[in-house]
């Protein structure tokens, strides 16, 4: 019983707090280069005609979408054994939405990685 | 962005409205449409357009796009007064107080600092605010169209002063300009000629 | 669930068992009242406490209103009126929102999650005390004419020594913190009370939506006020001893306090708001008479917007000179908590629309909620867009935009949470008479004060001028605000005469006069000391509607404990997920302690405010001997197995249980001490890549020995402490007392390498690096040192016989502080090698 409940526990917090976990540490990984990045010039390093700096952020992102979506696809296939009481299908169905909306919120924050200048 | 939020408050208005007039009336609309119509839906179709054109007109405002390298102007707040000095004069450097002398018609980069607390440069009609801190030089780009007399304000609370640290700038065409730089001080502590401190405190 | 069961087997008529529980639970009269531990006293308190200060707070808003009444106005020098404001600020802040939401909640979640009290009672009544005190300090300060001036923000450097010479920015830094130490306290509280102390049977998914909203709230105080409290100790060390943190010229930067201020003050907004969106959730749907539709919608949507509002901070700094993009960043998702926000909109319209609104006068001003909130969101949404802020940021657009949020989005719903719970606290049915001129007279002083002062934004008036020329064009503007705001001010007024009138005078009422669903109008109104005779086991969302005689059943004993055993206070814990019942809660009786703590604790503000440096540490010392002193008559010292619950059921007392409250409590409060200990790590990389005048003159190169002796003793401790709480080590005596002995000389050694190298580093005073080591350094040997109390302390426990294999909790809670300074050990130790390192290359 308390194996069971243990878990049921940690796909509470994953399912609703992981997603937006991943993009506070997206938001953070982002502002935190970008200003080490500006501070040190990285923007005038040039990478296939894109500056170092944009390239890294980019990477950034692309790489917390990732982690997002591999987070989503987890909490999917959770078994449906445990999906047998109510408290366990709504944290699972809440967890989703979570998650999604996490999703939602990065691919919104990627909108803004084309402005024309990096460091002005 | 008034239109739009006129628009969308009515909107919430009119259906709380209409809650109390027609009871129930609402009773057969599914969930999903408040929650995904109002709540995701609406949101999304509202701001993606605003957020997009937001950082497009952002990027244009910081740059100043497709000028030449602009005059530079240096600008060291106080309390409670405006320090403004012209290193590229052509007579050599000049200085003014509380009061800046700008070219109509090209872009002027100035460069921002504080000698002791925050304070904020602002210009209401010629561009939006930028903060003196000290430290640290922001730069502000800005351009006056047509001469004239522009009122500008400390924005940042700064201490007893804040309510008189007013300034002007004025816009002159370019001949006037640089016979208007002329006639200045070569430095700000020499008793300015030229201080006409706009709406002096009370 | 299990009411089908037998019950106890005699119960005593309702009238015994009411006095019998009261007779336990009650605060004794007259000077008894001190020792006040109980929550339906204590929230009332701060309750009444932040309805005083929200006056204060309202009469400093007439005197500003006054002297900007008309041009040129001679009412008021800078001098005062700086004064004015940014204590209005502050105590609205302060004072006034957070400790009202706070009491709210004390007074509300047990009833509402159906236990008999909040988990850590003393630690409710000591916050109350720290708040009180704290705010009495501002307060005085006013009166002396001293009060904090640099605006409620405190910018350096106008808040620094130099530019603020008195003792007014003190008082702002050590009043704030002092109260902040009862936020603190009470987030921990909600957040444990929520997830343990429910009813049985009530499943996070049963749980009423006001909770949730409070769950989430007390989470992002959790990690929203720790930078606010940190920021106020470097700036306060930095007034006193001269370290300069935020100094440009020696290595520091001003821009370091907007970060770790906004990093709090955003996320501020929304936990004053949230609570007031849980009592609209809460108080709409009884009104509309149907469900709230989107249940788990709402869930979800809050817990968005508790992480997306951790991401807009800098968007109170769009002018200080960030690039452009970074400003991007903050401006999307500034932009995307509009959509949380719309989610719960509609799911109020939805429920209205579906229902059948009455509109009562609570259901008034939720109208006028919705009304002005909208509109505050809707500038709010325009504040976010950077070229528009350039424009309007630090004028009055902004002021208008902030009190259409925080009074829409807070001081409507509390009005109206005041009209629907006022007949639970007094018993007395509801009355309207004065209720609805009241609200017209708020509503339309409201919006005639803050209406118009968007265009006197527009139109260019700066924040926080004193006075204004004749010819600015702003004059009739300003002149309406006013006349709105003493309107305004009226109201409010007449809104205290009723609330008083109804509560002497009203006629008394039968319970839930709003036939609302939730568990709180299942206890007698008013309610008594223990809330429920006995403990309901819930099967839905709307226990109340499922069982409308619920009250009158648990008023018989029909539910669990049911009875008084040992003359104990007894609560029922469960698991967090499912709501099963895991543990008996013994809560505390009625106790002088939590006061006397805050006494001491006081008397260490206040020294530290006249700079009495000798006196401080005794009065630190002192505070935290009382503090201990509270485990006196806690614990037991005999194993006693699961015991009888009624219902035929029985569970472990909370000593002898895995899930006792404290141990989450433990958890919860070192997650605030690492956000706090990460704001200063932020804080020291921050200025080594902003700041201006870097790299240091000198650079501290710790030496490798008292390194390793750091790592060494942190390492044994963390070790010991876990071993001395395995159930091996605790079934004996020598060995659990070796094991922390242990721990102990481990904290030693490392308290002893901290100290070597705090005796190394260069003259903090001189740079923000020197200063920003010396910081570090503290804190981690304060956790050393700490360590070496608290394994002392369970070496004592142990002795006093509270400890056995079975008995686990005093070891148990402990334990992870040792592991938690090892991290911090290993943290510290990185920067201090790798920062010049880095430098260096």
């Amino acid at each position: 019983m308390t194996v069971r409940t243990t878990i049921g526990t940690r796909l509470a917090v994953a399912g609703l707090a992981g997603g937006f976990c991943v993009w506070a540490v997206c938001f953070t990984a982002l502002y935190a280069v970008l200003s080490v990045g500006c501070a040190w010039n990285w923007q005038e390093v040039s990478l296939g005609g894109l500056s170092a700096l944009r390239l890294g952020l980019i990477a950034i992102w692309l790489a917390h979408v990732v982690l997002l979506v591999w987070l989503f696809a987890v909490l999917r296939r959770q078994p449906a054994e445990s999906a047998s009481a109510p408290a366990a299908i709504f944290l699972r169905r809440a967890g989703l939405a979570a998650t999604a909306a996490a999703f939602c919120a990065i691919l919104w924050l990627g909108l803004t990685l084309h402005t024309t200048q990096i460091c002005a | 962005m008034l239109a739009g939020a006129l628009v969308l408050f009515a909107l919430v208005m009119a259906l709380l409205a209409w809650a109390f007039v027609k009871p129930a009336a609402g009773s057969r609309i599914p969930v999903r449409f408040w929650l995904a119509g109002g709540g995701l839906v609406l949101p999304a179709l509202v701001l993606t357009p605003l957020i997009l054109v937001a950082i497009w007109s952002g990027d244009r405002l910081v740059l100043h796009a497709g000028t030449e390298v602009p005059l530079r102007i240096e600008i060291t707040a106080r309390q409670w007064q405006w320090d403004v000095a012209y290193p590229d004069a052509e007579d050599g450097p000049r200085a003014s107080v509380n009061l800046l002398h700008i070219p109509a018609g090209r872009p002027v980069e100035l460069r921002i600092t504080s000698a002791d607390v925050i304070h904020s440069f602002w210009v209401p009609r010629l561009a939006g605010k930028i903060d003196a801190i000290p430290g640290h030089i922001n730069t502000l780009r800005l351009e006056a169209t047509v001469p004239g007399i522009y009122r500008g304000v400390c924005a940042e609370f700064c201490g007893g002063g804040h309510a008189g640290m007013n300034f002007t700038v004025e816009a002159h065409d370019v001949a006037a300009y640089a016979a208007q730089l002329a006639r200045l001080a070569d430095s700000a502590d020499d008793g300015p000629a030229d201080t006409r401190s706009a709406e002096a405190a009370p | 669930m299990t009411d089908s069961r037998a019950t106890n087997p005699s119960p005593p008529s309702p009238l015994r068992l009411h006095k019998q529980l009261d007779a336990v639970w009650g605060t004794p009269p007259g000077w008894g009242r001190l020792k006040a531990v109980n929550h339906n006293i204590v929230g009332r308190r701060f309750i009444v406490t932040a309805f005083v200060f929200f006056v204060i707070g309202g009469v400093l808003a007439m005197l500003i209103r006054a002297q900007l009444a008309t041009p040129r106005s001679a009412f008021a020098g800078p001098e005062i009126y700086n004064q004015l404001f940014t204590m209005h600020g502050t105590v609205m802040m302060f004072l006034f929102a957070i400790p009202m939401f706070e009491g709210l909640a004390m007074y509300l979640l047990p009833k509402l999650l159906g236990a008999r009290d909040m988990a850590f009672p003393r630690l409710s009544a000591y916050g109350y005390w720290c708040y009180l005190f704290g705010g009495a300090m501002l307060i005085a300060s006013l009166f002396a004419g001293v009060a904090p001036d640099s605006g409620w923000f405190m910018y350096t450097p106008l808040s620094s020594r130099t530019h603020t010479p008195g003792i007014n920015a003190d008082v702002w830094l050590l009043g704030v913190t002092f109260v902040e130490i009862s936020a603190l306290s009470a987030a921990i509280e909600i957040i444990v009370t929520i997830l343990k102390l429910r009813a049985p049977g009530m499943s996070l998914d049963k749980m009423p939506l006001f909770a949730w909203y409070l769950l989430v709230t007390a989470f992002m105080m959790l990690f929203g006020f720790p930078p606010l409290i940190l920021g106020s100790i470097l700036l306060e060390t930095e007034r006193a001893f001269g370290f300069p943190f935020f100094d440009p010229t020696r290595g520091g930067d001003p821009l370091l306090w907007q970060h770790l201020f906004w990093l709090f003050g955003h996320p501020e907004v929304y936990i004053i708001f949230l609570p007031a969106a849980g009592a609209v959730s809460t108080i709409l749907p009884v009104l509309a008479r149907r469900e709230i539709i989107g249940y788990t919608w709402i869930v979800v949507a809050v817990v968005a917007l508790a992480f997306l509002s951790f991401g807009l901070w800098v968007h109170h700094m769009f002018t200080v000179g960030i690039p452009h993009l970074a400003l991007a960043f903050f401006s999307s998702a500034s932009t995307a908590v509009a959509v949380p926000t719309a989610i719960q909109i509609f799911a109020w319209i939805g429920t209205l629309m579906a229902g059948r609104p009455q509109l009562k006068v609570p259901m008034l001003y939720l109208l006028g909620f919705f009304s002005v909130f909208v509109v505050g969101g809707l500038t709010g949404v325009m504040l976010a867009i950077v070229p528009f802020n350039w424009q309007v940021h630090d004028t009055h657009f902004v002021v208008a935009h902030l009190h259409y949020v925080l009074v829409g989005g807070f001081v409507f719903p509390m009005l109206a949470a005041a009209y629907y719970w006022l007949p639970h606290f007094t018993g007395r049915r509801p009355r309207y008479d004065l209720g609805v001129p009241t609200f017209w007279l708020i509503f339309i002083g409201f919006n005639l004060t803050f209406l118009v002062m968007h265009w006197t934004g527009l139109m260019g008036m700066p924040r926080r001028v004193y006075t204004y020329a004749p010819d600015a064009g702003w004059t009739w503007l300003n002149l309406v605000s006013s006349i709105g705001g003493f309107m305004m001010a009226m109201g409010f007024a007449l809104f205290a005469a009723d609330m008083f009138l109804q509560a002497r005078f009203g006629r008394r009422g039968a319970r839930n006069p709003w036939n609302a669903p939730t568990l709180d109008w299942a206890t007698p109104t008013p309610p008594p000391s223990y809330n429920f005779a006995s403990l309901p086991s819930v099967a839905d969302r709307a226990p109340l509607a499922a069982t409308p005689d619920l009250g009158v059943k648990l008023a018989a004993g029909n539910g669990y404990l049911g009875f008084v055993r040992d003359g104990r206070l007894e609560t029922l814990g469960v698991d967090m997920v499912s709501g099963r019942i895991n543990q008996v809660i013994r809560l505390p009786s009625p106790t002088l302690l939590p006061l006397v703590s805050a006494l001491a604790t006081g008397s260490f503000f206040v020294a530290l405010l006249f700079k009495l440096y000798t006196l401080a540490p005794i009065a630190f010392v002192a505070a935290i001997a009382t503090l201990l002193l509270w485990t006196r008559t806690t614990g037991a010292r005999a194993d006693s197995g699961p015991v009888a619950i009624g219902h035929g059921e029985a569970a472990l007392p909370q000593s002898e249980s895995p899930a006792a409250p404290a141990r989450q409590a433990m958890g919860l409060a070192l997650a605030a001490d690492a956000t706090a200990y990460l704001s200063l790590v932020f804080g020291l990389l921050f200025l080594w890549v902003v700041a201006p005048n870097w790299p240091p003159p000198e650079l501290f190169q710790p030496g490798i020995a008292v390194s390793a002796l750091a790592i060494l003793g942190s390492v044994v401790a963390a070790l010991a402490g876990q071993q001395a709480a395995l159930p091996g080590s605790l079934a004996s005596g020598t060995r659990r007392e070796g094991w922390l002995a242990l721990a102990i000389a481990g904290n030693g050694l490392a308290l002893i390498a901290w100290v070597l190298l705090l005796a190394a580093v260069p003259d903090p005073a001189r740079h923000g690096y020197a200063a920003s080591v010396f910081a570090l350094l503290t804190y981690t040997a304060l956790h050393a040192a700490f360590g070496i109390l608290f394994a002392a302390y369970g070496i004592r426990r142990s002795r006093s016989g509270f400890v056995s294999a079975a008995r686990a909790l005093d070891i148990a809670v402990l334990a992870p502080w040792h592991s938690f300074t090892l991290a911090l050990t290993g943290v510290t130790l990185l920067l201090l090698h790798g920062l010049p390192m880095a430098m260096g290359s």
